[in-house]
């Protein structure tokens, strides 16, 4: 494969997005070993994808959605004298009644999103406590956000994965499912501990090939959540 | 055991201005010779790409490394040895070709449930999982940048082959949408990435 064939081709972004066959694999993985230019190309839309994969869940598409908005339909600006009054009037109490009473109760709430870039408090739980090592303790602010690696132990055994995450109270909830392909790699899973500091523990299990075979427990990686108020956050 | 937070996520490394060298008969004097400077550039150069590689095979992070690092060290075996690099302009696919030998001899020596032939492995037709790369926090900034740039069908989208690994013909129906789409999508988004790096 020469540079134009991989520039016609859209090598790059199919390479990336796992299209190429086999064969055109290899050739184009021979071709940017030895073209500078590729090489550039495939580096910079796999940090475009890989910084992805770590942004998009935070990003909320107000703004998105706003400036697609169409032209309103300005027909009703005939009816205005007979509708805005009474409008403004109704505008009026329920303005009041929001500052007098439901901002004030918001604000003692806790703020769960922001939406500025944040650093993630990153753990990792790789090696894992499944054979009763020691538990490991995280220490993080409260009502911060927290990111664990965690590895499943993968097993061509199993084609589907269950992670699930019991906090202190024994609640469990499910947190995503894998294939087995998938199972291999590391994940990186996000916790909200919000004010509840204590034990926590990954439940990781597996099902088997077939409908009826049954959820087996893999792995079970416990933890604990410490709050410091000294801890810092970027 | 009292653990404190690693890092944030994972340190700065991407960003940097790799010079472009020329593969030649002088750089290849120099790597033989042990130059710093140029084993330091052919590393860190070759890294990305063997690493890319690599995960193209959805292999485990762990055998990443030790494959890439078993390249490296065939690598600079056979350079220093008499007639190891006969090439000097072709010292990229002599990297390539050394890492597939080491990936043969990985399959090779797996379970019995890997086939000893990689070619006859069916590809998933899915995005390589990037998500653990090396990426600095100004990269992400800009990344997030372009992402809320784009309209909210193709933010979607992308959270939906990028995130939620949902298959890509599910995508496109969803979303009514081609394949060729997706590929238009990511590389547009990829130029403007690269247009807000450059300035």
């Amino acid at each position: 494969m020469n540079h134009d064939l991989a520039v016609k081709l859209e090598a790059c972004e199919k390479y990336l997005l796992g299209e190429l066959s086999a064969e055109m694999r290899d050739a184009f993985e021979d071709h940017f070993f030895s073209c500078a230019d590729c090489a550039v190309q495939l580096r910079s839309a796999a940090e475009f994808i890989g910084a992805s994969q770590q942004v998009l869940p935070y990003i909320t598409p107000s703004a998105a959605r706003e400036r697609e908005k169409p032209e309103p339909n300005r027909w009703w600006r005939k009816l205005l004298p007979v509708i805005a009054v009474p409008a403004f009037a109704a505008l009026l109490l329920f303005a009041g009644y929001q500052n007098l009473i439901t901002i004030p109760q918001l604000k003692t709430k806790t703020v769960t999103a922001k939406q500025t870039s944040q650093v993630l408090q990153m753990f990792s739980l790789i090696s894992g406590n499944t054979k009763g090592e020691t538990v490991p303790t995280l220490t993080v602010a409260p009502d911060t956000t927290v990111g664990l690696y965690v590895e499943a132990p993968a097993d061509p055994e199993y084609s589907t994965y269950l992670l699930r995450l019991q906090d202190p109270e024994g609640n469990i909830r499910t947190l995503r499912s894998l294939s087995y392909a998938a199972a291999q790699k590391t994940q990186v899973i996000t916790v909200e501990p919000g004010t509840t500091a204590g034990n926590y523990a990954l439940l990781i299990s597996g099902k088997g090939h077939g409908d009826s075979s049954p959820a087996v427990e893999l792995a079970r990686i416990q933890f604990t959540i410490a709050f410091s108020s000294q801890v810092k956050q970027d | 055991m009292r653990q404190e937070a690693v890092t944030a996520i994972l340190p700065s490394t991407s960003g940097e201005v790799l010079d472009l060298y020329y593969f030649d008969e002088e750089y290849v004097r120099k790597l033989r010779e042990g130059d710093p400077s140029t084993e330091a550039h052919f590393v860190a150069y070759f890294t990305k790409l063997l690493q890319l590689k690599l995960r193209a095979r959805f292999l485990a992070p762990e055998v990443v490394d030790d494959v890439s690092q078993e390249t490296f060290v065939r690598f600079f075996k056979a350079l220093r040895t008499d007639n190891g690099l006969r090439q000097p302009d072709r010292l990229g696919p002599f990297i390539n070709t050394t890492c597939n030998y080491v990936l043969m001899e990985h399959y090779r020596s797996g379970s019995k449930n890997v086939a000893l032939e990689p070619d006859h492995l069916e590809i998933p037709d899915k995005v390589l999982n990037l998500e653990d790369l090396a990426i600095s926090n100004q990269t992400r900034a800009m990344v997030r940048d372009v992402l809320l740039q784009l309209p909210e069908r193709d933010q979607s989208i992308l959270r939906a082959i990028f995130l939620q690994e949902i298959a890509k013909e599910e995508v496109c129906q969803k979303f009514g949408v081609g394949r060729d789409y997706l590929r238009v999508l990511v590389h547009r988004a990829k130029e403007k990435f690269r247009s807000q790096m450059k300035n």
